[in-house]
């Protein structure tokens, strides 16, 4: 079958190339077109009660999307007519930002900020400093008395100690554009700030702003990298096909992969360029594993105008098998992620699936079809030779394969095995820093996070509802207020939550203005008669809209809204274990709770999904594996054999990520899932190679020899090139992508050791049956023979 | 499980005996069944286990954030007790170490205040009165007591010698007890004015303050009542009496009052802020008037209380406090948030 393909490509070899070369050239005109962006709707695991509970509410109670804006002043307090101007600027300045929700907008200078008073005309409301600023000092002064004697003012809006204050804003989540959102945005921020008074700006749209900001950045990064390689593996390999070939490999899977997906509505997101940047390597492996296995074979060949034709359709037909299982097996690994419930996890596997599978035809077909055109096959383009440095390391493996040597390594291996299994049972779901984790601690953004955090109570919000649909007016009994009363005092006591407000904070403050501001009355009213007379009384005084970020329309929702300091997974599993805590033990008569919306709402989904899957996502990749080992070489050994690599590097990667504190995330789940397939390419080459050394009568020593030498120079090139390239993204200004740079490197580097040094060793010890042809009948087969 | 590969197969197969063969055999059946049972168990796993989030769990402290202290006396040991919302007793000992002493109902406590080493008693919402006999350790809600149908929040209670207290409150509540808050009657009818605050004179007599500007005076300790001219409309919250005859009232709007005849007349004295005013203490020691209210606001006059100074506890710190208690030299107070305060600096407890 291998033979009949590897001829029939040899044969007409035009023909094949002609397919490829028009079919890329229509592909590129679909890449070149792909959208590259971030759709936050995507990210929401739709089917999760969590998501279903923002989505319902998110157009009432604030969306994800939220911005916030603080402009705060060094010295003196922000009542200064210079800071609230800007207040006011920003404010109106707001409206005409795109996909801005008008109604969400809330500042000072907004009418949604209101005073309510009592004097013996009644009670009266007003909007604190709308439409027109303070006209001079006493009214500055009055403003200022009023924002200390709101609660709901006095704390959220303004900070404490008088020198800062928010804006913020919401946003039409579906017609949200980061970008435009980022840079209209900026420019408003730009007009108001001044040396006196600084602007901080924080929010979804923000964030996924600055990663699109540095696409630029990021690109260039992807440039150098491959220039970097390229560069490399001309220095190693000393042949322009050495360069040559794995570019194009790696591109001509790019522009089909770019192509297909677009074809088939897919976007590209900024942030899985890491992604990208693996498969590529991936197709440049299995392209330089086939130019190696080419040079190999001239060595054999005696000189002749076939040369090139003989050895081409030899490293076509070697390495078909371990090339094409490689493939497959990556692909496999990556379609498990599709069974997460999030659509742009179930993307990014279609689009990798795709891209992986676009190999079979780039490096492992188009490759050795491209090298039986080489005219002069001998002869390299440079003089420094750096082979006998790389042999001396294959050599070494050798040693420890051949020596006594070998049951240290085995030995070594099931202790690191062991224990960084143990240690990687530490990595942590959600993200284990404050801050955003896509940024470094000292970007702009997460210093900007950090100072409104430090003056306020907490940036990230998340809803929780109370109510039933249908039930008009429930919020205002009074069993639903003195829950939500008890829930906000239970779910502050955690540190991380900075603060919590609710309709059952502002009867309270109404309660006690209604008494001449005696504290004492600060507090729900003891009978829903009294809470029921306040409410009505606050809707008499407001206009429609103000009630909104507590209650819904007619009543029958209410929301709290706990503000968090943090984002980290464990800060928000607590805060979600304590919230299922308080509602087990405080049953409602009617209504019921309704978990949670906000951005700390649906990250809190997404953790969980993440985490619910983690175990499905390595067990099932590693069952597909199994099965496709077992299945290729017809031995459940193979594929018991060739988990022992991909153990130990999910296991250190773990290990590593649990280390650095890099938390399994939405962005992580992927690169996980890719590297699974990845730990074991090496070692289908090192393995399929000895195999087919024995096949042809070599001795075991020989044909593992043989073996490093041959595809063990292809790792050994391979693994270098790629780890130095993808070291390089530690550079990049993207905490994220500098961190899976890191991840890819240490896994590339660890499979290739594995493959390199542990293989040849567990293969000479075991000696399986499958490498090394069977001594016996199969066992099973004999014993039911027997029976008979 | 056939081979694929094109293999020879060795020219070397060792001769086998029967014995070894069945022992051989025993073992290849089980390491041929390690990847079955790795297959399935991976695929038990992939499919079955699905973790669940754990959090992590959280103490919840002895002060929380949302925790109003309305009332605080000083503790029988040193330090203080305070109390306040749901029902609330919580004891801070001088180095500000708190501990919660009791919960003894989910009513909110408006005001604490002790007789002895042994009996305390606490006042609030709805009426609710609460006594020890025993430092602290056990209290005891008191049954029978006056009762309005239409408001019964209790505000202030004010201790004297052998067990006397008077608790004052809404809809006209004035109550009485000689025998350490065991019993309590009314002293004047059910009326629609809360009383905020009232003083217990040396020698019985009665000094009461609240809502409207209204003051009553008893010079027998509740048998007769005279209604003196007050020269504001506004509440009065507090008074306090530092002899039998030299007290001051404050109340609402910043204003202070001062009489020098046993709460027969009242001076309205000057005083430059307009915070409101809860609370007004005489400090012994150091021979001062000191009060305390709304957005961190403080006043303090020398013995005459007629100089009156005033300013803010801390300019970062607008928290109100409805009560001051002079020990030794300095005040604790207790509000929206407790701490104490030596006239410059001011140290709030537990955030």
């Amino acid at each position: 079958m291998i033979e009949r393909i590897a001829a029939f490509c040899m044969r007409r070899r035009a023909l094949v190339a002609g397919v490829i070369a028009f079919l890329t050239v229509a592909l590129s005109w679909f890449a070149l077109r792909i959208e590259v962006r971030t759709v936050f709707e995507d990210m929401l695991p739709s089917r999760h009660e969590y998501v279903q509970t923002h989505q319902k509410f998110k157009d009432t109670f604030g969306g994800s999307n939220m911005v916030t804006i603080m402009l705060e002043v060094d010295k003196g307090d922000i009542f200064d007519m210079e800071v609230l101007e800007k207040v006011r600027t920003l404010t109106l300045g707001l409206r005409e930002v795109s996909a801005v929700n008008p109604f969400q907008i809330t500042s000072l200078a907004s009418k949604k900020l209101k005073e309510v008073r009592a004097s013996t005309d009644g009670i009266e409301t007003r909007p604190l400093m709308w439409p027109e600023l303070p006209a001079n000092a006493e009214e500055l002064a009055a403003l200022k008395q009023a924002v200390l004697r709101n609660p709901l003012v006095y704390g959220p809006f303004v900070s404490k100690d008088l020198q800062a204050t928010l804006i913020t804003v919401d946003f039409i989540d579906r017609e949200v554009d980061y970008t435009k959102v980022f840079e209209e945005i900026g420019a408003l921020v730009k007009k108001v700030e001044s040396d006196r008074v600084g602007v901080r700006v924080v929010g979804a749209p923000i964030l996924y702003g600055w990663v699109e900001h540095y696409l630029p950045e990021t690109l260039k990064l992807v440039a150098t990298a491959l220039a970097l390689t390229l560069a490399m593996l001309f220095l190693l390999l000393r042949t322009w096909r050495g360069v040559i070939l794995p570019l194009l490999a790696g591109a001509v899977s790019a522009t089909w992969a770019l192509g297909i997906c677009n074809l088939l509505g897919i976007h590209f997101e900024p942030l899985v360029i890491v992604v990208a940047m693996l498969i590529t390597s991936r197709a440049v492996s299995h392209s330089v594993q086939i130019v190696n296995r080419f040079d190999d074979e001239l060595e054999h060949i005696a000189d002749g105008s076939e040369t090139s034709r003989q050895a081409a359709h030899i490293a076509l037909v070697d390495l078909f098998r371990p090339g094409m299982v490689g493939v497959i097996a990556d692909a496999a690994c990556m379609a498990v992620v599709a069974l997460s419930p999030i659509p742009m996890l179930q993307k990014l596997t279609l689009l990798s699936v795709v891209w992986v599978m676009t190999l079979t035809i780039s490096a492992v077909i188009l490759t050795p079809v491209l090298l039986s055109w080489i005219r002069k096959p001998q002869g390299t383009a440079h003089g420094v030779d750096l082979a006998p440095l790389l042999r001396k390391v294959l050599d070494f493996g050798l040693w420890m394969a051949l020596s006594r040597f070998r049951y240290v390594v085995i030995g070594c291996s099931v202790v690191v095995l062991l224990s960084s299994g143990f240690y990687a049972l530490k990595l942590k779901v959600g993200d284990a820093n404050p801050g955003s984790p896509i940024l470094w601690p000292e970007a702009t953004y997460n210093q900007d996070s950090t100072a409104i955090n430090q003056r306020f109570d907490g940036v990230d919000r998340m809803f929780v509802v109370v109510g039933e649909d249908g039930k008009d007016g429930l919020v205002k009994s009074n069993e639903i207020l003195q829950a939500m009363n008890r829930f906000q005092r239970f779910m502050e006591v955690q540190p991380e939550i900075g603060g919590s407000i609710s309709i059952a904070d502002v009867v309270p403050v109404l309660n006690s203005t209604l008494r001449e501001g005696n504290p004492r009355y600060e507090e729900l009213g003891a009978t829903a008669a009294i809470n029921g007379s306040l409410l009505a009384i606050l809707e008499s005084v407001s206009e429609p809209g103000d009630m909104d970020r507590f209650v819904d329309g007619p009543a029958a929702n209410g929301a709290i809204t706990l503000m968090f300091r943090d984002r980290q997974g464990e800060t928000i599993r607590t805060a979600m274990a304590r919230i299922k805590e308080f509602i087990e033990r405080n049953p409602l008569q009617a209504g019921e709770w309704q978990l949670a919306g906000g951005l700390i709402g649906i990250t809190a989904a997404m953790n969980e999904v993440i985490l619910a899957s983690q175990i499905e996502g390595v067990a099932l990749a590693l069952l597909v594996l199994m099965i496709i080992c077992t299945v290729v070489y017809r031995s459940t050994v193979a594929g018991m054999l060739f988990m022992v690599p991909v153990i130990i590097s999910n296991t250190l990667t773990f290990a590593f990520m649990a280390w650095k504190d890099i938390g399994m995330s939405i962005n992580t789940v992927p690169v996980a899932a890719l590297g699974i397939g990845l730990g074991v390419d090496y070692a289908f080459y090192i393995a399929d190679r000895i195999k087919e050394e024995i096949a042809i009568g070599t001795s075991p020593e020989n044909a593992i020899r043989t073996a490093l030498h041959s595809a063990g120079m292809g790792v050994l090139v391979t693994a270098s090139v790629l780890i130095l390239s993808t070291l390089l993204w530690w550079a990049s200004s993207l905490r994220f992508q500098a961190e899976m740079g890191l991840l890819m490197a240490i896994w590339l580097g660890i499979s290739a050791m594995s493959a390199l040094f542990v293989m040849p060793s567990v293969i000479y010890v075991f000696r399986p049956d499958f490498i090394f042809g069977r001594k016996d009948k199969p066992v099973l087969a004999k014993v039911l023979s027997q029976a008979h | 499980m056939d081979r694929i590969s094109s293999t020879v197969e060795p020219a070397l197969a060792a001769p086998d005996t029967r014995p070894s063969r069945l022992r051989s055999g025993t073992v290849k059946v089980v390491v041929s069944s390690v990847p079955w049972l790795i297959i399935s168990g991976l695929l038990w796993a992939g499919l079955f286990i699905k973790p669940q989030p754990v959090g992590g769990t959280v103490q919840p402290p002895v002060l929380e954030r949302r925790d109003h202290y309305y009332g605080i006396a000083p503790a029988p040991g040193g330090g203080v007790w305070v109390a306040g919302t749901g029902g609330k007793i919580v004891a801070i000992d001088d180095q500000g170490h708190a501990r919660v002493l009791a919960i003894p109902t989910d009513q909110t406590l408006q005001d604490i205040a002790v007789w002895d080493e042994r009996h305390g008693v606490a006042v609030g919402n709805d009426g609710v009165i609460l006594t020890t006999a025993d430092g602290g350790q056990h209290w005891k809600s008191v049954e029978g007591v006056p009762r309005s149908t239409v408001a019964n929040k209790l505000t202030r209670i004010r201790v004297s010698a052998e067990g006397k207290a008077v608790a004052t409150g809404e809809m006209g509540a004035l109550l009485h007890s000689k025998d350490y808050g065991a019993s309590w009657t009314r002293l004047r009818d059910e009326e629609d004015v809360a009383w905020n605050d009232a003083a217990l004179l040396p020698g019985g007599g009665l000094v009461v303050v609240g809502e409207f500007g209204r003051i009553l005076v008893s010079p027998d300790g509740g048998s007769t009542w005279l209604t003196p001219e007050v020269p504001v409309s506004s509440s009065l919250m507090a008074v306090a009496f530092r002899n039998g005859r030299d007290g001051v009232a404050v109340g609402l709007e910043g204003v202070v009052l001062s009489t020098a005849d046993g709460g027969r007349t009242w001076q309205r004295q000057k005083q430059d802020s307009h915070s409101h005013l809860f609370d007004i203490a005489w400090d012994e020691p150091t021979q001062r008037w000191l009060g305390v209210g709304a957005l961190g606001a403080w006043v303090k006059a020398a013995a005459p209380a007629i100089d009156w100074q005033g300013g803010r506890l801390d300019e970062r710190d607008l928290a109100w406090h409805t009560r001051i208690l002079p020990v030794g030299g300095e005040a604790w107070l207790a509000g929206a948030n407790i701490g104490r305060w030596d006239g410059q600096r001011w140290q709030p407890i537990g955030r």
